[in-house]
């Protein structure tokens, strides 16, 4: 099967990047090109990841998917007194996904999926003027979902599956110190978390289908984290490498979808998630070796929505053309804005298309261009400082997926 | 034909603003009433970017002056020019110091050594690296004129000495200076200024200061000469109706340079005590048989006794101004007192191993003594009202860096970070002690705009000091 193929050589690709804080909402390309949404849809086997409830509504006893995305993202910030503009410089962000969904019985699906719907990958250089709170930082979570799904009458289908989370964090940023220039401290740690994905269909006419789904919190808890240190001479003493403990939580998701058949040709869908981002209140490096000052950055993110709307408009039976937009709120209030996550309300606009040369198989293709509206915040630093300024940012995210379904 | 149409959607996007931008890409500020359209800096070693015994590229960069004019660049500013070296000079690392004129030398770098007990410890060190001797002290002047006329060593007489800038002179202003005679006055107004910033007067006290007051061989300049000169020099600034910004004299004695090396700084051991006790009392008895002779000597005579106790001591120094008692074969000898101070470059190794401070007199080039001290506060009491009065005659900015000088004693906090006076932790001066690293003339420029908004109405923005270089 293409899919197996395939699998191995996707998942050695470096990821990640975007969305309300850190997540990543590029789950499914058909799904992206409508503006990601999928949670009272049918579209195919990223089912597993956008509503495992709707997993026994696809049409083929087998269903699969594979695909990823190219993100390509630029954060600039405008130092409000000294009038200096600067930006990252990220890497592309390559997330990707893979979903198969097996019609076990008729009433009984199972399905697993691979996607990854947080990370991060931010570089700011080394000697950028907010330094001291990062310079780049690169956050990755793949999850791994085994699926089970029923349908429990011909309308009305549930579906859950536990996310078996492989985590990562590695973070570079300058040390403040009276002595010394290049002071800097590496931190990277990585870690297996456990959550889970539910979800709830109901397909209440031929035209008319809802879709419920909480997706739940994963706390990524790394222990014995290597925190190494690069730092002048003097400092050497006090700053030995150590080892570090630190939890990043990411946020329990809840989504309510609703989606409409207008005709043979046109389906409409709005959708909207609540991102319970208030769960994230501290970044907290606790350093094992004791003159190593602990690092405490509170974050203290709030709650945020997400709104999307899309069509999908089915041109012929081998092409299905698609577009979207989405409102995504920051989570990150104006007192609190890090630029390790530097991301502002965000306005996506998407097309997608699918081609289907056959029944079975199809490619599908989409392009998300988001804009983060400019923002003035500021993070606390050291002892009641505050650094920060103007920010504003724009990615551009080309994907690209198969899907085989028979 | 739908397919055609989507696939030129993708160049499109492409093409919009992938590339995000800002509402005000310029950022603006405003003047007031100041006009910033060509500004010059007249000053010292502080004007000039000196820092860790050297004037360096990296110190030339992060110049008062340089600082000023960046941020006066949004808000009108003109093109802004310093002396800067190039070359070897212009090397991180490289300095060139006012101790070895013409020469390259390495800049203080904080570097582990070893002392006369065979005890390594980090301190300031010059690198060791060898730089050649090269063209530093060309002339630049076909370059010129220059805005930042900030010469190191200058005092208030300098500024419209004509020879300054010949190779009699002061070889930092002959580098630059259109002529030999030329003044650094007259080098500032051929720019004809609308904005002035001046910084003068700190070593009309400072080398007397640093080279331990009377035996240093250097003198505090008289009151009324500063005064006269100093108002001569303002009138000169604003003849052409400039406005500008002028900055008074810091309490220099409370400087690393001075509150490192504290006055007791001498360990002494139990068995030590008792033969340098031993030592001295022959000498405490002579005191005893003077007061006997002449009851009025007794406060002296307590002052003078040598008494080492187990623990931390106050130095054995010479005091010149004690009664000279050397007829009945007692030096001027006494012990230092809390409050008198020792410079930063009082050899360490000479108190531990060569008896400096307890059977040797500590030498007075290393010694502000209480007189002494007296004598440098006058003068900057006194240069400090001559300055503000001039601020206030010529609608003036007055830069209070006396009293910032005072709040970093106790520590002030920038943003987060807090600054101190003290040597190396308090991440404000350079490794020489005197002069402020380029996060303390960050400090020190942001301390000019203040006064500078205050007074002309303008808004120019404060600079982020902690994005500045500290010592290495």
């Amino acid at each position: 099967m293409k899919k197996t193929l395939l699998f191995p050589l996707l998942t050695s690709i470096p990821m990640l990047m975007f969305a309300g804080g850190f997540q990543v909402n590029l789950q499914g390309n058909k799904q992206t090109g409508m503006g990601h949404l999928g949670t009272g849809l049918t579209l195919g086997a990223s089912n597993v990841y956008f509503n495992p409830g709707s997993m026994g509504f696809l049409d083929k006893k087998l269903s699969s998917e594979i695909g990823g995305s190219f993100i390509s993202s630029k954060v600039a910030f405008q130092d409000q007194s000294t009038g200096i503009t600067e930006r990252t410089d990220n890497p592309l962000g390559t997330p990707f996904y893979a979903y198969a969904s097996y019609k076990v019985t008729e009433k009984f699906s199972a399905g697993i999926g691979v996607y990854t719907p947080f990370g991060s990958t931010v570089d700011w250089g080394k000697e950028w003027s907010g330094s001291k709170l990062i310079q780049d930082i690169s956050l990755r979570a793949i999850f791994i979902q085994p699926t089970v799904s029923y349908k429990i009458t011909d309308k009305i289908g549930f579906g859950a599956g536990l996310n078996i989370v492989s985590g990562s964090v590695e973070l570079n940023r300058a040390i403040d110190s009276p002595v010394g220039n290049d002071n800097t401290v590496n931190l990277q740690g990585s870690t297996v978390a456990l959550g889970f994905n539910a979800g709830l269909y109901i397909q209440a006419s031929e035209k008319l289908s809802f879709g419920l789904t909480y997706r739940s919190q994963v706390d990524v808890e790394l222990t014995e984290g290597d925190a190494n240190f690069n730092v002048h001479p003097a400092l050497a003493t006090t700053l030995p490498n150590t080892t570090f403990d630190a939890t990043l939580p990411l946020p329990a998701t809840a989504t309510l979808g609703i989606g409409y058949q207008v005709n043979d040709k046109w389906l409409v869908s709005v959708e909207g998630s609540l991102v319970q981002w208030s769960a994230y209140e501290s970044l907290d490096f606790d350093f094992a070796n004791a003159t190593t000052p602990d690092s405490k950055n509170a974050r203290n993110y709030e709650d945020a929505i997400i709104v999307r709307t899309g069509v999908q408009y089915t041109a012929s039976e081998k092409l299905d053309l698609r577009a979207g937009f989405y409102y995504d709120q920051s989570p990150i209030q104006d007192d609190y804005f890090s630029p390790e996550t530097p991301n502002s309300d965000n306005y996506g606009i998407t097309l997608g298309a699918s081609f289907n040369p056959t029944e079975q198989f199809g490619i599908d293709l989409s392009t998300l261009f988001i804009i983060g509206a400019e923002r003035e915040s500021y993070a606390p630093i050291g002892d009641g400082g505050r650094f920060g300024g103007k920010y504003a940012s724009r990615s551009f995210i080309p994907g690209i997926g198969l899907h085989y379904n028979f | 034909m739908k397919k055609r149409n989507l696939l030129y959607i993708l160049p499109l996007i492409f093409t919009v603003g992938c590339e995000p931008e800002f509402d005000d890409v310029n950022l603006t500020r405003s003047n007031g009433n100041a006009d910033f359209t060509r500004t010059v800096a007249i000053g010292n070693s502080l004007t000039a970017g000196y820092q860790g015994n050297a004037l360096s590229r990296e110190g030339q960069e992060n110049s008062i002056p340089e600082i000023l004019a960046k941020q006066f660049a949004l808000a009108g500013g003109g093109e802004f020019k310093s002396p800067y070296f190039t070359g070897e000079a212009g090397e991180r690392g490289a300095g060139i110091s006012e101790i070895s004129l013409g020469l390259l030398t390495p800049s203080l770098a904080l570097l582990s050594g070893t002392d006369c007990n065979g005890i390594s410890s980090i301190g300031p060190r010059y690198n060791g690296k060898k730089y050649p001797t090269g063209d530093n002290f060309n002339s630049i002047a076909s370059q010129g004129p220059f805005n930042n006329v900030g010469v190191p060593g200058a005092r208030l007489i300098h500024i419209n000495f004509p020879g300054y800038g010949s190779s009699q002179g002061n070889p930092y202003f002959e580098r630059f200076a259109a002529s030999p005679t030329q003044t650094m006055l007259e080098h500032a107004i051929s720019i004809n200024p609308t904005f002035f910033t001046l910084w003068i007067g700190n070593n009309d006290v400072l080398g007397y200061a640093t080279s331990g007051g009377e035996e240093g061989g250097d003198s505090i300049t008289d009151a009324g000469t500063f005064a006269a000169l100093y108002n001569q020099t303002v009138s000169a600034l604003v003849a052409d109706s400039a406005k500008g910004a002028i900055a008074n004299i810091p309490d220099i004695t409370s400087i690393p340079f001075f509150n490192t090396v504290p006055a007791n700084a001498i360990p002494i051991s139990g068995v030590n005590v008792a033969l340098l006790n031993a030592a001295y009392a022959n000498y405490n008895a002579g005191l005893d048989t003077v007061v006997a002779q002449n009851p009025a000597f007794a406060p002296e005579a307590e002052l003078r006794k040598i008494r080492f106790s187990i623990g931390a001591n106050y130095m054995l120094v010479t005091d010149p101004t004690l009664t000279d008692l050397s007829g009945s074969g007692l030096p001027n000898y006494r012990q230092l007192k809390a409050g008198e101070l020792v410079t930063l470059t009082l050899p360490q190794d000479s108190l531990k191993c060569a008896g400096w401070g307890t059977r040797v007199p500590v030498p007075g080039q290393y010694i502000l003594l209480s007189h002494e001290i007296d004598k440098i506060s006058n003068a900057v009491t006194s240069y400090n009202t001559v300055i503000e009065n001039a601020a206030k005659a010529n609608g003036l900015a007055l830069v209070d860096a006396n009293k910032r000088m005072k709040e970093l004693q106790s520590g002030i906090n920038f943003n987060g970070t807090t600054y101190t006076a003290t040597f190396v932790t308090g991440g404000a001066f350079s490794l020489d002690g005197v002069h402020p690293n380029s996060r303390g003339y960050a400090i020190i420029a942001n301390l000019f705009i203040d006064a500078i908004n205050e007074t002309y109405g303008s808004n120019v923005s404060q600079v982020n000091a902690n994005a500045y270089p500290t010592i290495e």
